[in-house]
């Protein structure tokens, strides 16, 4: 190994080291007298550092110890790995070691998709150089070309458009490939912004309707208590949800774990026998997908009718329960009570009804609705599968009622349900790096992008626009800054693909990443961006942990690979912005300036990152060892801590929702509406399967497709009953072809009895991939999926899909 | 089945041919005492020396399964627990007790008179290395082999082909040379012998089916492809009728009836035996997982 | 009081099915395509019976996690010509590899397919305990990588005093062929060996040469 040889830079340079070893405790002072560096690079580079005595651990291969935050996707978990570096090599990685493991403060154990690392840092495929399209836009056809024309170009283009449109006609797209401040769209966004703006949106993919829906009930979206205190809880239900496998948050399911140990019943509604469902519940409860309201219906029926509901708890703090709860001037409007017992519509909700929606026997119902009315306290959690689905409000705004008429609201043990940020200030905040104001006013619904980009100009209120009463632009440019969502993960993929393939819509689109996604592959330039190892960056602990990962540099960015900063940073000089958007800083001086926002935010108490870096913990938590509950002052004492609602109450019955005017799909009581693809609907002829597409455990979204470790432990395949297969002649590991008015796949099949009859289970996130005829070989569930969107939220409905099996 | 496996199928049918060979020749000679034929130097000379070459062959092949054979160097290190050591050993001392023969044929060492005493070893210890063998495959969590259809399959394998290998070379080399009142008894003990293996065989389908029916298993028990099955029969059929056929009209002949008929019949049968062995493998499954 | 014996300890009843110990087994090992010396089984049984317009599920499921089991009597080490398998004053039964011709005859005598071959090295491989780690007074890779904390080791005495003597939980084979050194805690579907109703569901992620 040569360190001065700037060839081998990218592998041979090793960090500023600090670890704790087991057998020698070293000072760098020592390390460097006592000779047991022989490695010049190594030596090197430790003394190119600030050199501050750092805690450094030496293995017996001469690999040493660094611990840093595990590259931070848009996962749910944010853990530690412990990394031995050799050779300025990662060569094995282990996870967050601290020497205690309690419940105040778990260790942050990575997993499958972190413990891979390796294998998707140095794959072969990653991009190296700056290139661009030679072929048709789509082809995926490249030339490599030099970082300075590839900036000069997106330069260029960038000031063209602004000239002859407008700011608003860029777009920097929805991008959760990174979460590290450094890397990840917020940079892009950053300059945008100094640049004159680009159009803004709202909402996210993943919590359209849920972020959407929940402050029309509580008048906040903090209503999660602090995660230790569900082991005060006696009666779980995760509706929906699957923490094993998606790890809501690092350790969710250690918490439904410890829970249970100490007493706690859990049940699990879910179309799938999820990894969840086996692992944390007591009982499975298959749902029909898209019913889940009309199973909440059911349960407030056998929970009002049973007198289990908390009278006391909705007299004084909610509104719209029954007809002496109505606000004024609409008495006569159907309130909660009225829908339930079918007062106005003649329809009475009870388990019966639900039994043919859900499929779940009625009694059934019964038994769970009398559980969750009267043990206490309880947790209904809320999945958001269930909420990206075609009427995806009401699930969130049933299980908030639930919640609320059963008291389990502001305990101890219970849990409001929604969207549940953890108190007390809506918990961590993912990224701190600042992207400033957007001078472009308008938004869109982040799902509406592909719209704006066909009749921008068209839109406004009534399709989700504001800021602004139409948007000046149709969008002209995208600049797509870790993101695969202008093809793999946006609805209806062979609709995205003709929209981008045609150059007089979207005139140019620069995207930049660490691979060649399916996006990728419609870009006009592609800029290769380093790892989340190869970068100083920082993350928190996502929507629930206390805490403070770093991930320091480990090596320098491979072949001609940068910090999607860096890019940014360049491209700032060649826009004439580069002070007002470095500020002089580069991404470790960003990192300190992150360490520091968050000292004079939510951790007064953490140390320097030179400190941070020195204790090679990798992390900084806060032990909770007194978890708060959410809105407990509001229930305590009502009049004098109102809800941010307009009657400061939690609005059972939402005037807001009321004026809306939009009472078959925006009802102001939330209401079981029949999905406009149905099983229940005459489209069911043709496609009589459900699918779903579930957060599966190898990706996270559609990063780490392509580990060779996580398709040999999970392979891509659709998931389908043996009763819907031997129907249609299938056997497992058939190739079947998946299919609808919309698109069409060839992949493997798994038949197992842990999904229900009648639907079957595409995994989320594998990159299309279409041969000749345009089937994708893969299992993208994209090619499946409708770009219409939700009524109140404008979301993405992406879960509602029938569909067709046969063999292939 | 894997495709290692593939030199097991070879070595194993040919070293229980050689067996074969080896082990009738011996029990032919004691029944038919007095033929001047048996006691023919070039006939002792040729399955002598066509078993050594077919032992050589099949250690040969066996070095092909292994994919570090430099260390089997260590083979014999565990004959205390490992029937494989053990088979090892065996065949190691069947090829040398062989060599021995050929070389007392051909030197004339020990002395003509000591080869019987040889001859002796070599098939005691030929019957030994079949046993050991089959006792290599009855391991208890593999309940396809584990069963004495392992056992009877691989003597019947012996019988088999040894018997009509040991026919083929009596043909080879009796040829026309011999008035055939002397070939004949030896002849018919073979065809005896062969009658025999093939009953055994027939009778041996059942005691291995209940082995691989078993159903406690957690992983599904594996199929062999549809065509060994078939070939393994038809083949069989083919190679017993025409032997059979020629049999009965040798009978009608006081000369040597189309000697031709014997290699085919031994060719048909061998390929049938391939196939039967390398369902044997196939058909491995073990408990748990 | 017997010789020392370190075993595994697996509580299935709270098993997610992740493949974190896996895929933390084979970064420790640099394990090759193939190579799963810790594996995560998917047992599944049951049906759904239509019931006027509900489905009645009578699915159940399960995972085991499973490396070797270092068992009491390893019939691996007892049908290797070579004794290249050996059993360590910890219990541990370790390749050593300079010794082996890659015969595979052990491979046919594990009954839980913990013996796995190496094609690039032409050699068996399998679980090592991690000794190194334990040398170092450290637990093994898979046992500190478990999200759910699902895995750990111990004495074998200690942990059937601790928990009961539980090794026969299907896929598992019967316990008197091979006396594994292992404690399942079972999950509530938990059948035992040898049942015929229960089928492995995720076999093609095995991927056991068979």
């Amino acid at each position: 190994m040569d360190g001065n040889n700037p060839d081998n830079a990218g592998r041979s340079h090793v960090p500023p080291i600090s670890a704790i070893d087991r057998r020698c405790f070293l000072r760098l002072s020592a390390f460097f007298s006592g000779g047991l560096l022989a490695s010049g690079s190594l030596l090197g580079c430790l003394q190119g550092e600030e050199g501050k005595g750092q805690i450094v651990s030496v293995n017996d291969d001469g690999s040493v110890i660094i611990r840093a935050g595990c590259p931070s996707h848009n996962c749910g978990g944010r853990c530690v790995l412990k990394l031995h570096v050799r050779d300025g090599e990662i060569v094995r990685i282990e996870t967050d070691d601290r020497p205690t493991d309690d419940i105040s403060d778990p260790q942050l154990r990575a997993c499958i998709r972190g413990r891979s690392y390796r294998r998707r840092q140095y794959h072969p495929d990653r991009l190296k150089y700056p290139m661009k399209r030679v072929g048709e836009r789509g082809e995926g056809k490249f030339e490599r070309i030099s970082w300075d024309e590839a900036l000069e170009i997106l330069a260029s283009r960038l000031k063209r458009v602004k000239e002859k449109y407008g700011n608003s006609a860029i777009l920097v797209p929805y991008g959760t490939g990174s979460y590290n401040q450094t890397n990840g769209r917020q940079t892009a966004a950053r300059l945008m912004n100094l640049f004159g703006g680009s159009l803004g949106f709202y909402n996210s993919y993943s919590w359209a309707c849920i972020s959407r829906a929940t402050p029309y009930v509580y008048g906040t979206s903090v209503t999660g208590n602090q995660r230790q205190d569900w082991i005060n809880s006696r009666y779980i239900i995760m509706w929906g949800w699957n923490p094993a496998e998606m790890r809501d948050g690092t350790n969710s399911e250690f918490f439904i774990k410890k829970a249970r140990e100490n007493g706690a019943r859990v049940i699990c509604i879910d179309p799938r026998m999820s990894m969840s469902a086996v692992s944390l519940a007591d009982e499975w409860i298959p749902i029909r997908p898209g019913t889940d309201t009309a199973l909440m219906s059911a349960m407030a029926y056998v929970i009002i009718s049973e007198d289990l509901h908390d009278k006391d708890f909705i007299n004084r703090c909610c509104i719209g329960f029954d007809k002496s709860q109505m606000p004024d001037g609409l008495e006569e409007e159907e309130s909660y009570i009225d829908y339930i017992f079918g007062t106005k519509d003649g329809v009475p909700k009870t388990p019966g009804w639900a039994e043919e929606i859900t499929g779940i026997p009625a009694r059934t119902i019964i038994r769970i609705g009398r559980e969750y009315g009267s043990i206490k306290p309880a947790m209904l959690y809320q999945g958001y599968g269930m909420q990206r689905r075609a009427y995806g409000e009401q699930p969130v705004l049933g299980g908030c009622v639930l919640a609320a008429i059963t008291g389990n609201v502001g305990i101890s043990g219970g849990w409001a349900s929604g969207i549940a940020l953890q108190v007390a200030d809506g918990g961590p905040l993912w990224n701190v790096f600042p992207t400033g104001r957007n001078p472009v006013r308008e938004m869109i619904p982040v799902f509406l992008w592909t719209e704006a980009v066909l009749r921008g100009k068209e839109m406004g209120p009534e399709d989700g626009v504001v800021g602004g009463d139409r948007l000046q632009n149709n969008i002209k440019l995208i600049w797509c800054v870790a993101s695969n969502i202008l093809i793999n993960q946006h609805s209806d993929v062979n609709r995205s693909a003709e929209i981008l393939k045609d150059e007089n819509l979207v005139e140019f689109i620069a995207f930049q990443d660490q691979f060649m996604t399916p996006s990728g592959r419609f870009a006009d330039l592609v800029l290769p961006v380093c790892t989340q190892f190869e970068v100083w960056g920082l993350q928190d602990g996502w929507k629930y942990g206390d805490e403070v990962i770093i991930n320091p540099k480990i090596y320098d960015p491979p072949n001609e690979a940068k910090s999607d900063y860096r890019i940014c940073a360049e491209l700032s000089e060649k826009l004439g912005l580069k002070d007002e958007f470095t500020q002089g800083r580069d991404e470790r001086e960003w990192i300190e300036w992150a360490v520091n926002h968050f000292r004079n935010t939510r951790f007064p108490e953490i140390p320097s990152l030179d400190q941070l870096h020195e204790k090679n913990r990798g992390v900084y938590s806060v032990p909770v060892e007194k978890p708060k509950v959410a809105l407990s002052d509001f229930r305590d004492d009502p009049e004098n801590n109102p809800l941010n609602t307009p009657t400061g109450k939690i609005e059972i019955f939402s005037r807001q929702l009321y004026d809306m005017d939009k009472p078959d799909v925006i009802p102001p009581v939330p209401k079981y509406i029949q999905e406009w693809e149905s099983p229940f609907g005459e489209e069911s002829k043709r496609f009589p399967l459900q699918a779903v597409g579930h957060h599966y455990m190898p990706r996270v979204h559609s990063i780490h497709d392509q580990i060779d470790w996580l398709e040999e432990a999970f392979p891509q395949r659709v998931f389908i009953n043996p009763l819907d297969a031997s129907d249609r002649g299938i056997k497992n590991g058939d190739q079947v072809r998946v299919y609808n008015e919309r698109g069409e796949m060839v992949i493997p099949c798994r038949v197992t009895a842990k999904i229900m009859p009648g639907v079957v289970n595409i995994p989320q996130g594998a990159w299309w991939t279409p041969d000749e005829e345009g089937v994708d070989r893969r299992g993208c569930v994209n090619v499946l999926t409708s770009h219409k969107w939700t009524p109140l939220a404008f979301g993405n409905a992406q879960h509602t899909i029938m569909c067709q099996v046969e063999k292939a | 089945m894997n495709s290692n496996e593939w030199p097991l199928v070879f070595f194993t049918l040919l070293s229980q041919m050689t067996a074969g060979i080896i082990i009738i020749s011996f029990i032919v000679g004691l029944f038919v005492r007095n033929s001047e034929l048996l006691s023919d130097f070039e006939l002792k000379r040729n399955y002598f020396f066509v078993s050594l070459v077919l032992m050589v062959i099949a250690l040969a092949i066996s070095f092909f399964h292994l994919s570090a054979p430099l260390q089997s160097v260590f083979a014999l290190a565990n004959l205390q627990t490992s029937w494989l050591s053990r088979e090892i050993f065996c065949m190691s001392m069947f090829t040398f007790l062989i060599a021995v023969c050929c070389a007392a044929v051909k030197f004339g060492i020990p002395g003509i008179s000591g080869l019987p005493y040889w001859h002796i070893a070599a098939a005691f210890t030929g019957l030994l290395l079949v046993w050991i063998m089959a006792r290599l495959y009855m391991i208890p969590i593999v309940p396809a082999w584990n069963n004495y259809a392992t056992m009877i399959g691989f003597f019947t394998s012996i019988f088999l082909l040894g018997g009509v290998a040991l026919l083929v070379i009596l043909v080879v080399t009796g040829g026309k040379s011999f008035p055939f009142d002397q070939l004949k008894p030896v002849m018919w003990a073979l065809i005896v012998v062969v009658s025999l293996a093939v009953v055994a065989k027939l009778l041996n389908v059942f005691l291995f089916q209940s082995g691989i029916s078993f159903t406690g298993g957690s992983l599904p028990p594996p199929e062999a492809p549809f065509s060994w099955h078939v070939i393994h029969v038809i083949f069989f059929v083919a190679g017993f009728f025409l032997l059979a056929y020629w049999a009965y009209s040798q009978m009608q002949h006081t000369e040597l009836y189309r000697p031709q008929m014997v290699y085919l019949s031994f060719a048909l049968l061998f390929v049938s035996e391939i196939f039967g062995r390398a369902i044997f493998y196939a058909l491995y499954y073990r408990l748990g997982m | 009081m017997g010789k020392k014996q370190l075993a595994f300890y697996f509580d299935s009843s709270s098993c997610s099915g992740c493949k974190t110990c896996q895929v933390a087994c084979k970064d420790k090992h640099d394990s090759g395509e193939g190579i799963l010396w810790r594996r995560v089984y998917e047992a599944a049984g049951g049906d759904w019976v239509k019931d006027g317009n509900a489905w009645v599920p009578n699915v159940y499921s399960y995972y085991i996690s499973m490396a070797c089991n270092h068992c009491v009597e390893p019939l691996c080490l007892y049908s290797c010509p070579n004794n290249a398998i050996v059993k360590n004053d910890d219990g541990i039964v370790l390749i050593e590899k300079d010794r082996c011709m890659g015969c595979r005859y052990c491979e046919w005598n594990c009954p839980y397919g913990a013996l796995q071959f190496d094609k690039s090295q032409g050699v068996m491989t399998k679980c090592t305990f991690c000794d190194d780690y334990l040398a170092e007074g450290k637990k093994p890779s898979c046992i500190t990588a478990c999200p759910m904390r699902v895995l750990d080791i111990g004495e074998l005495e200690e942990l059937e005093k601790e928990h009961g003597k539980s090794n026969e939980i299907f896929p598992m084979p019967r316990a008197h062929y091979t006396q594994p050194a292992i404690v399942v805690k079972p999950h509530r579907d938990a059948r035992m060996a040898e049942n015929v109703e229960m089928k492995i569901d995720n076999l093609e992620e095995i991927k056991n040469e068979q």
